[in-house]
């Protein structure tokens, strides 16, 4: 399951950057180690919870404000320094529910999977690998110069 | 004569991407009003009828499936209802077809892809073909 879920969230983080927010993610496989140490204060935290049966997986994005406020400004054709921190909370989960909706899209053939609705928050303490080793396993990019990790957790009830 | 839109969607992004959208493909809009889901929807139809509704499924209070049935409960499901949607899952937009959406797009979307399936049931944005068009989608 993993390889498959990687290729596909690999796929669409890239189809939904280039769409809608038109930026073009490149992945740099040494970037979550590099940034662990790091204080999180201040990025975003999304997360969204697909289930079958008895299996759940949750899909989270992390992300520095600097890339969520630019995320926000592309998708709302609006200058950055206009964004509020609602409009960054509202885009990030809009760009989790596209990624989110396109991975089951490439992987949920038999439509099986059932998908929640997206939720974000500010980080107020801890460090970035402290907020991202609650995922089984990650994706990062270099967006820009600005980071974006994406990784999954599964659970069997 | 303009059309009157309503945009359902519980992300202002994305809100503000479908509205846009509809202005560049040169689409006659007079009146465009939001809601944030299938409550706030109602809300405005009730006092505004409007010609094209735009909606996502995956909203708190009241989804997307959740307005069809209330409308077509009521008989009142507008001409033309599309869904801007990342939902995948066939039975579901089968679902959503038999409640009386007419077609849908899938986030992400390329503009091209909303402005031509607007187009089958509203007609081109420059003003031919009003009335025509499929009556439905085939998945």
């Amino acid at each position: 399951m993993e390889k498959t879920w990687t290729k596909a969230l690999r796929d669409s983080i890239s189809e939904v950057f280039s769409t809608m927010f038109f930026l073009v993610p490149d992945e740099d496989t040494s970037l979550a180690q590099s940034l662990a140490g790091n204080q999180a204060k201040g990025w975003l935290e999304g997360w969204l919870e697909v289930i079958q049966q008895e299996e759940t997986v949750k899909v989270w994005v992390w992300a520095p404000p600097e890339l969520v406020k630019e995320l926000a400004a592309n998708i709302l054709s609006l200058d950055p320094d206009g964004i509020t921190a609602d409009d960054m909370i509202d885009a990030f989960k809009e760009m989790l529910n596209m990624v989110v909706g396109r991975l089951l899209t490439l992987v949920d053939t038999n439509s099986e999977w059932r998908m929640g609705l997206p939720n974000a928050r500010h980080l107020e303490t801890g460090t970035v690998g402290e907020a991202t080793k609650q995922a089984q396993w990650l994706l990062s990019y270099d967006i820009e110069e600005k980071p974006l990790l994406a990784g999954c957790w599964s659970q069997q009830a | 004569m303009g059309l009157k839109v309503l945009v359902v969607d519980d992300s202002r992004a994305m809100r503000s991407v479908i509205k846009k959208t509809l202005a560049a493909a040169g689409f006659p809009v007079d009146e465009c009003y939001e809601a944030e889901h299938g409550l706030q929807a109602l809300e405005i139809l009730d006092e505004h009828p409007v010609d094209v509704v735009l909606s996502d499924l995956h909203m708190p209070e009241m989804n997307g499936l959740e307005l069809l049935e209330k409308l077509k409960e009521q008989n009142r499901v507008p001409k033309c209802f599309i869904l801007v949607t990342t939902e995948g899952r066939k039975d579901r937009l089968k679902q959503a077809l038999g409640l009386g959406a007419r077609g849908y797009v899938s986030k992400p979307f390329q503009p091209e892809g909303l402005r031509k399936i607007l187009s089958l049931f509203v007609g081109e944005p420059d003003g031919k073909d009003m009335d025509e068009g499929p009556e439905g989608l085939d998945f």
